[in-house]
């Protein structure tokens, strides 16, 4: 069965190519010849998923696989939700309209825990249970990973298989197992056993929780003797000779990203204590100049992009980046570059030059905190002065909007540290008088596998009057302040260190109507409120507390080669004030293995 | 240089429909593109490609006597242009018909001054059409941006004849145009399941581009 859209539906929603499919470089299959089908569901708008690299990458990398397919899904937006709703459409594939529901396998990605309503609200439209325990035999098989998959407690009764690592280096074999399980007529549940000894597969419903009468954790326990104790993330070592695809899809419709993306690498050696990315995508991976200018050629020439975007969690940190920027602007005249993620200390006046050509007119950086003593205890090590020569360095190359990205609530905050952020504002200002400039202040959420996974989050109310206070002293003619929703980040707080209990809220909030909750317009607090009400959670227990150092974390059963006692150290190191060092200038033996990081220059 | 200018026929169907006219554009700047004609740029800071639409088509309604104008810089086989384009184009584009032009020709966009569409209806509207080219007034109500106003289509209907729940009709463009949409509503007002194709695009003495 097949799905097909009416004219007048597709004239009545915006945008309606979100929905056609059709997009250049798209995989058209015979699905006579495919045996397992697998629909990538993106929890978010079309435009957002399109623009992510991680979704272009599995996609071609499942679809290399003569016999299997995978299509692609986004979260409808809502004025299709309520078409599809009235017309009893259900959430289809974009590739051949297919219904979810017709899958073998539905994988989500979970880049942001306010997504996670969408995945609840897409299953729901697909007319596919939440919980797994309620899924029947022939129901697709949910499985995840992604960034937010290190903490993956909230949704241990949603989806039946994590993958905890890089999706290249475990899908293949689940996969193999899944058709040679086919074939044999096995079950599902045969099927989750068997895949049980491959490296960075966690399939929940093979381990059981206990709790303590406080509410903390009392016990993790596995019910099934195949099941791992520890679960260790799997990544691809070899990055120089991992799959790549050779090419991107080409949506129809102009998305956030419309550029041709090249990942530098995986990993960042730097630390920051509030970055879960730092800890949890150890080692530092990083690919050769050559084979990435190869890349770039082929993505360029077979998707037609004007623009190429070096992408990695620190693009200054890329130690050829010189030669790689040299050689692309050689050989790629046309083509625009663009470079997120830079660091404000080693920028360039190469970088900064080469890449001001690009119709963006601002440049970002992320001091993070306004005062040194607070960049010490988060570990971002850059001092005031290398701020201030960053600034010039884009100034003087012709830049004349410069955003600087701050946190509010980060651990042991003080009114001067947020007095500090003004005035830092005001003296980049200084430098450039006619410059304008943005200061950015988003809330900290604690996050799993951080030095700070212990510590309390503010409460919505300090993070506001906080940010009321910065907003007082910062606004001025030539400084704006942009600021995030502090009921946005404690929602946020509570799911990303959440446990188990968690997921019902989740599954609660989508029933009373949650959905795009990352979108400051349709996130409701009241529904969350209300949510944690009906299923009995305290969001207080799990945002604002400070835990013990010895409590069973919800994701301790995740070994993610960091080891706690290095985290530890790190919060301890923190208290004091007390930098630690990047990888390259100092191993700090986080515990990770195989890395080479230490003394690459 | 040496330039030479092509005019493209093409066809926009299915899916295609719902793509708006500034993502097709787009669409085919980055096909000619990806299929390496040697495209001619305009001059200035911003060089653009020298592509030029002969009319934009509505969203929703299918297309299969489209023209786009294109300038390259040499004579390359009509052949070479059509496969090299459709190698590239999604499912519902598909270049059909390729022409030289002569030098003095004005590019399209320049020239039209009518389309032909094709409207499938469920509903024997003969008497309607009868009707409406009888007389010499029809006012319809024109919604615009400014507000409603009464318009007469009924100049800018030059032809129009009904046969088998399929209405074909030409229809004046340009300055005073008239959507096939606000035609239909006229005949058969809150209609829905009509299905409109425009099958040409035509200039002066109502001849095909
Ligand atoms: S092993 Fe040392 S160099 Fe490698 S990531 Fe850990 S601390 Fe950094």
């Amino acid at each position: 069965m097949t799905i097909s859209l009416s004219d007048e539906l597709l004239l009545s929603v915006e945008k309606p190519s979100r929905y056609l499919g059709g997009e250049l470089n798209t995989v058209i299959k015979d699905l006579n010849t495919v045996k397992t089908r697998f629909l990538f569901c993106y929890p978010d708008v079309y435009e957002v998923g399109m623009s992510n690299i991680g979704l272009n990458i599995l996609y071609y990398f499942l679809n290399r696989r003569e016999q299997t397919y995978c299509e692609r899904a986004f979260a409808p937006w809502l004025d299709m939700e309520d078409c599809m709703r009235q017309q009893g459409i259900p959430l289809f594939s974009l590739e051949t309209k297919t219904p979810g529901a017709d899958f073998h396998f539905i994988g989500f990605t979970l880049q942001y825990e306010m997504c996670y309503t969408n995945i609840i609200n897409m299953l729901d439209l697909a007319g596919i249970a939440p919980l797994s325990k309620e899924r029947k035999e022939n129901d697709p098989i949910l499985i995840a990973g992604g960034p937010c998959v290190y903490n993956p407690e909230p949704l241990a009764d949603i989806i039946d298989i994590f993958y905890i690592g890089d999706g290249e280096a475990v899908l293949d074999s689940l996969l193999d197992v899944y058709e040679e399980n086919k074939r044999n007529q096995g079950t599902k549940n045969q099927f989750l056993e068997k895949i049980l000894h491959i490296d960075g597969i966690y399939v929940p419903r093979f381990y059981d929780v206990t709790y303590n009468i406080d509410g903390t954790l009392a016990g993790f326990a596995k019910n099934n003797a195949n099941a791992k104790n520890k679960i260790s993330k799997v990544i691809v070592r070899d990055i120089d000779n991992m799959f790549v695809p050779k090419t991107q899809m080409v949506p129809l419709i102009e998305t956030a990203h419309y550029r041709a993306t090249l990942e530098l690498f995986r990993g960042c050696i730097r630390g920051c204590r509030f970055c879960q990315a730092g800890y949890t995508h150890r080692p530092v991976r990083e690919k050769s100049p050559d084979n990435l200018l190869a890349q770039g050629e082929q993505i360029l020439t077979n998707t037609g992009h004007e623009e190429i975007s070096l992408s990695s969690l620190s693009t200054g940190d890329y130690i050829p980046l010189p030669y790689l920027i040299e050689n692309l602007l050689k050989n790629f005249p046309t083509t625009n570059l663009s470079l997120p993620s830079l660091r404000i200390d080693n920028i360039t006046a190469e970088i900064i030059s080469n890449t001001q050509n690009i119709r963006r007119s601002s440049i970002t950086f992320a001091p993070e905190a306004g005062s040194q003593r607070l960049r010490d205890i988060i570990n971002k090590d850059i001092t005031e002065e290398e701020i201030f020569n960053g600034a010039r360095l884009a100034f003087e190359n012709g830049h004349s909007k410069l955003k600087l990205y701050f946190m509010i609530g980060l651990p042991s905050e003080e009114q001067e540290d947020i007095s500090a952020i003004a005035k830092l504002a005001k003296d980049v200002l200084a430098i450039k008088p006619k410059a304008l400039i943005v200061v950015s202040s988003s809330c900290f959420v604690p996050k799993a596998f951080t030095p700070f996974q212990w510590e309390a989050q503010n409460t919505h109310q300090q993070l506001m009057d906080k940010q009321e206070y910065l907003k007082q002293n910062v606004a001025k003619k030539k400084i704006n302040h942009k600021y995030h929703d502090a009921k946005m980040a404690v929602i946020e707080g509570v799911i990303s260190r959440g446990d188990r209990r968690v997921g019902a809220a989740i599954i609660a909030a989508q029933k009373l109507g949650a959905k795009f909750d990352g979108w400051t317009d349709y996130f409701d607090y009241e529904i969350w409120q209300k949510a944690f009400a009906e299923v009995g959670i305290d969001p207080g227990f799990y945002a604002h507390r400070t835990r013990l150092t010895n409590e069973i974390l919800p994701w301790d059963h995740i070994d993610i080669g960091v080891t706690k006692d290095f985290l530890i150290k790190e919060l301890e190191k923190s208290k004091k004030g007390i930098v630690t060092k990047n990888c390259r200038e100092n191993c700090a033996f986080c515990g990770v293995k195989d890395c080479d990081v230490y003394g690459k220059v | 240089m040496y330039m030479e200018r092509y005019r493209l026929k093409f066809e926009k169907l299915g899916n295609m429909r719902f793509i708006g006219h500034l993502d097709t554009v787009a669409l085919f700047q980055r096909c000619l593109k990806l299929a390496q004609l040697p495209i001619s740029y305009s001059k200035g800071y911003h060089p653009r490609q020298e592509v030029a639409f002969a009319l934009p088509l509505g969203l929703g309604i299918a297309g299969t006597g489209e023209f786009v104008d294109i300038q390259l810089d040499r004579e390359i086989l009509q052949s070479d242009i059509i496969d090299g384009l459709n190698a590239h184009f999604p499912i519902g584009i598909k270049i059909i018909g390729a022409r030289q032009l002569e030098p003095n020709e004005r590019i399209a966009p320049r020239i039209v001054i009518a389309a032909e569409y094709e409207i499938i209806v469920h509903k024997n509207i003969e008497p309607q059409i009868y009707e409406l080219l009888n007389n010499e007034e029809v006012i319809v109500i024109k919604k615009s941006k400014s507000g409603e106003k009464p318009v007469n289509i009924r100049p800018l209907i030059f032809e129009a004849t009904y046969e088998n729940n399929k209405l074909r009709t030409v229809l004046a463009t340009g300055e005073r145009n008239l959507k096939p949409q606000l035609l239909m509503e006229y005949l058969m007002p809150g209609a829905e399941n009509i299905y409109y194709t425009r099958t040409d695009i035509l200039k002066e003495g109502l001849k095909s581009l």
